[in-house]
């Protein structure tokens, strides 16, 4: 698929209102994301390696894919059906969560949803999504996606967190910025704040080191982190979800806790991300597909279920780099491909059963003859989800 | 003091509780000892079962090969004179990153550090090229093992492209879908890849496995030796084309996957590629220009070279000389930043009961923790993120206090006796920043409200101060690669 017949299609999206075109282009620059300040924070919520959209949510009914996977990369047909344009979509029996999310509201699928971009890298296609462009040839700044997002939205920004334990390129820019996977025992500085402050003192001191700016900013903000989460007692409570589903103690599960902590502690959280790899699945793909749904399934479930219990209002977009190709490979598992899967979760998700448009299975559909196509832009799902985010 | 690594004399703690194998009655006791370190020279059939196979080592011990090297690595990382050449090897280790801890990469580690990282770091890149491609650690981690004809495993080819050789600069999916367009194809000299490049290659490497056990049809099944094999029957014979460049069919045993290894070594882009991968990780996060082409130049006339990547880091040593101190500041890895503490404050290192382990290794990524093969970040701003800044101050703290039992120091050494805190920390700047630096000394006591003219006799208190001390930005970067050469 050529650029333009790329920028009808975006166009062709379900819904009238979103312009596909204008936001497709626009996407390419700093103005990208129009300024606002939403309700609740906004979280996206990153799938490592190429998540394999066609796994998680499978159209069952199309003999093509029938064809194109073996019967262990298929499940039953089930009860937990997305139905769209008179076709069905059938969610992997480790995402009953997500579909019970979906039932009660709190969850759309967007499929097809990419990079116009032919990349079939992890790393070209990750940066290109977290600095958000569709090339990296002609950066139009030095920004993040998120840092761009922020640094657009009226009033404080705070901090950007990152439930992970390293910075998201996402976050590039000149908001401070702070990557922490787990927060249950808090930050605790060795010394204690007596020790930190002296600390503090040393960094200033040497202000001419390259990383002294950085690693001051680091300590500030680890101690206002600390300060609130320790509340007074002596150390840092673990903390527990407030709704029926508890956390999981692996990813995302792990770092979902952290951005709720934060959310709960009212320090004035507005952006987070949140990393989830092992979606890399080139072999062995039913048995790790089970494993690491069922991780994001379970995660996901908790923190909304959180969420709601403590009448927090929210957004989180899933996405992923790519989609994984349409065909299997001879290892039980899949390469890299193109269209994936996205979900938007949230307080304020429309009644709207399923996002995109389907670009179909046929030989002829497919990109370069080998991948789900992409109909959606990326950026058009988290314009949308801002936009969402943004209604009362 | 003289530091020594000797693996017969660094003991791991193993501690785990018994349990039962899989399969049968088979039980294993519980475990609670410190055992010398044993696997760094363990040959392939001795690893194999690690990775789990056959179910004869007890699943806590399975992480142990990983755990040895990490723990030599670092040993090392103390006992070196020259940090610059334990930085090579972490160089080349990050460039083909594998996981240790996904278990059959782990198993392997040792091996793999040992005889294809370290034996091939300073030696002809196309050589370590075929070492990485055909040990099992990558072959594991990256699943060529399970590529046969048909529908090839296309994760190596990719990566090898992508990362170990021409770079993603060179890849050119997005503006051609058709070898043909690409330029340079008519003259065999494709100036990138695209995708069709990526399922050709990986059709080369198909039947390059590993002597797993697995089944071969009827009674006949691999031997369970870990080693490398080529298997005729899962390679896909037919003719190729790879980088513009014609592949016959039925070329012979591994002659199209060599092919490949050719194309991309001898590949300008490879060059480039490197060249700017090393000038980032040796000189500065911000890499002249002007640096990367001369190293790209050296890389590609010594390409035949047996030497080649000796003379490459020698390049970069006399680049490096002609710059100043502070535009070549690196970040220094968790491992080096406790290795130049131990080392300063002449610690009488040992492991004790291990917890230091858990503790560095939450300060960086460790040696083999980096889960995707682009290998972890090494920029300034990535290693003293928010994620590790407090853990490394708490290893310079922790160290300096003894905390994990790792020795304990004597602060006053090269001071006269009754020193005061001004004389005591004038003699720490110089050991920790390489000159007086006393504005930190100034700050470091007025904001601990001490009066720089007091006299210190305490121990402890005076280990505290230096820790502290030590946790000034200055203490976190250093220049890698020393002025003086052939050192």
């Amino acid at each position: 698929m050529n650029r333009r017949q790329f920028i009808q299609s975006t166009g062709l999206t379900t819904l009238g209102y979103l312009s596909g075109i204008q936001q497709f282009a626009l996407a390419q620059t700093p103005t990208a994301m129009k300024s606002a300040t939403q309700n609740g924070p906004f979280i996206i919520l990153f799938l490592r390696g190429g998540a394999d959209g066609l796994s998680i949510l499978s159209p069952l009914d199309d003999s093509n894919f029938i064809a194109a996977r073996p019967p262990q990369m298929l499940f039953e047909q089930n009860s937990m059906v997305v139905s769209s344009g008179g076709m069905k979509w059938y969610w992997h029996p480790s995402a009953a969560p997500l579909a019970q999310l979906m039932e009660s509201k709190r969850l759309v699928p967007w499929h097809a949803v990419g990079l116009s971009n032919e990349t079939r890298s992890h790393f070209e296609a990750q940066e290109m999504m977290e600095r958000g462009v569709e090339s990296l040839q002609s950066l139009p700044d030095n920004l993040g996606i998120v840092s761009r997002i922020a640094s657009l939205s009226s009033g404080d920004k705070g901090f950007l967190f990152a439930g992970s334990n390293s910075l998201p390129r996402a976050f590039q820019g000149n908001i401070p910025s702070m990557a922490i996977k787990d927060l249950q025992n808090g930050v605790p500085f060795p010394g204690g704040p007596d020790q930190l402050k002296i600390i503090e003192s040393l960094v200033t001191a040497d202000r001419n080191h390259p990383a002294a700016k950085s690693i001051q900013d680091t300590l500030e903000y680890l101690n206002k982190i600390q300060r609130v989460l320790i509340n007074g007692e002596k150390r840092v409570k673990p903390y527990e979800s407030l709704g029926q589903t508890s956390y999981p103690n692996t990813d995302p599960g792990i770092g979902l806790r952290s951005v709720a902590r934060l959310i709960q502690a009212n320090i004035g959280l507005q952006y987070a991300w949140v990393d989830h790899g092992g979606w890399d699945m080139h072999e062995g793909q039913p048995q790790r597909m089970n494993q690491v749904l069922n991780q994001l399934s379970q995660g996901l479930l908790a923190f909304d279920q959180d969420m709601q219990a403590q009448n927090k209002k929210y957004t989180l977009v899933v996405l992923t780099e790519f989609g994984r190709r349409f065909r299997s490979n001879n290892s039980n598992g899949t390469d890299h491909g193109h269209g994936g899967l996205a979900m938007v979760l949230g307080s304020q998700i429309p009644k709207i059963q399923m996002m995109g448009k389907w670009p179909g299975l046929n030989d002829a559909d497919l990109d370069r003859g080998v991948d789900l196509a992409v109909t959606t832009a990326y950026s058009d799902v988290i314009q949308e989800a801002l936009n969402w985010s943004r209604l009362n | 003091m003289a530091y020594i690594f000797d693996p017969s004399k660094t003991y791991l703690r193993i501690k785990y509780k018994g349990g039962k194998f899989r399969k049968g009655e088979a039980e294993y006791p519980d475990v609670d000892e410190k055992r010398p370190l044993t696997l760094l020279d363990a040959d392939l059939p001795t690893l194999f079962p690690y990775t789990g196979f056959g179910d004869t080592v007890p699943n806590p011990e399975r992480s142990r090969p990983r755990q040895e090297v990490q723990l030599a690595i670092f040993m090392r990382t103390i006992a070196t004179d020259k940090p610059w050449e334990e930085e090579w090897y972490s160089f080349w280790r990050s460039h083909f990153s594998v996981n240790g801890y996904e278990q059959a990469v782990g198993a392997f580690s040792p091996h793999w550090e040992e005889n294809v990282i370290r034996r091939f770091a300073w030696g002809n890149f196309r050589e370590f090229l075929e070492a990485q491609a055909t040990h099992p650690a990558m072959l594991y981690y990256l699943n060529n093992r399970s590529s046969r004809a048909g529908s090839a495993n296309e994760n190596f080819a990719r990566e090898l492209f992508e990362l170990h050789t021409l770079g993603k600069a060179a890849y050119l999916n997005d503006l051609y879908s058709d070898w043909k367009k690409v330029p340079g194809s008519n003259i065999g000299q494709a100036e990138g890849y695209i995708d069709q490049d990526v399922y050709e290659a990986a059709r080369s490497f198909t039947g390059w496995t590993v002597e797993d056990g697995t089944n071969l049809g009827g009674k006949s099944n691999l031997p369970t030796t870990g080693k490398f094999i080529y298997i005729e029957s899962r390679h896909d014979n037919y003719q190729k084309r790879v980088l513009a460049t014609e592949f016959p069919p039925y070329a012979g045993a591994m002659r199209d996957g060599r092919k490949v290894l050719d194309l991309c070594a001898n590949h300008p882009a490879t060059a480039k590629h490197l060249s700017l991968k090393l000038v980032r990780h040796f000189i500065s996060d911000q890499a002249p220009q002007e640096i990367v082409q001369r190293i790209a130049k050296v890389w590609n006339e010594q390409r035949s070279n047996p030497a080649q990547l000796k003379i490459v880091f020698e390049q970069l040593q006399k680049e490096a000389k002609g710059l100043p101190a502070e535009q070549k500041q690196k970040a220094l890895s968790a491992y080096r930043l406790a290795a130049k503490f131990i080392r300063a404050a002449n610690i009488p290192f040992n492991i004790g009961e291990g917890q230091f382990i858990g503790i560095i290794d939450s300060a960086g990524v460790p040696p083999y923790g980096w889960s995707t093969p682009d290998g972890p970040p090494n920029t300034i701003p990535l290693v003293l993120s928010s994620a590790y800044i407090r853990q490394r101050m708490t290893v310079v703290q922790g160290l300096a206090e003894n905390w994990w039992g790792t020795g304990q120091w004597d602060p006053f050494v090269g001071t006269k006796p009754n020193r005061t805190y001004r004389e005591l920390l004038a003699r720490w700047e110089l050991v920790l920043f390489g000159k007086p630096r006393p504005e930190l000394s100034q700050t470091l006591l007025l904001n601990a409200m001490i009066d720089p003219n007091d006299n210190i006799n305490d121990v402890k208190k005076a280990c505290k101060l230096i820790g502290i001390l030590a946790c000034s930005p200055s203490f976190q970067t250093e220049v890698i690669l020393p002025t003086v050469l052939n050192s």
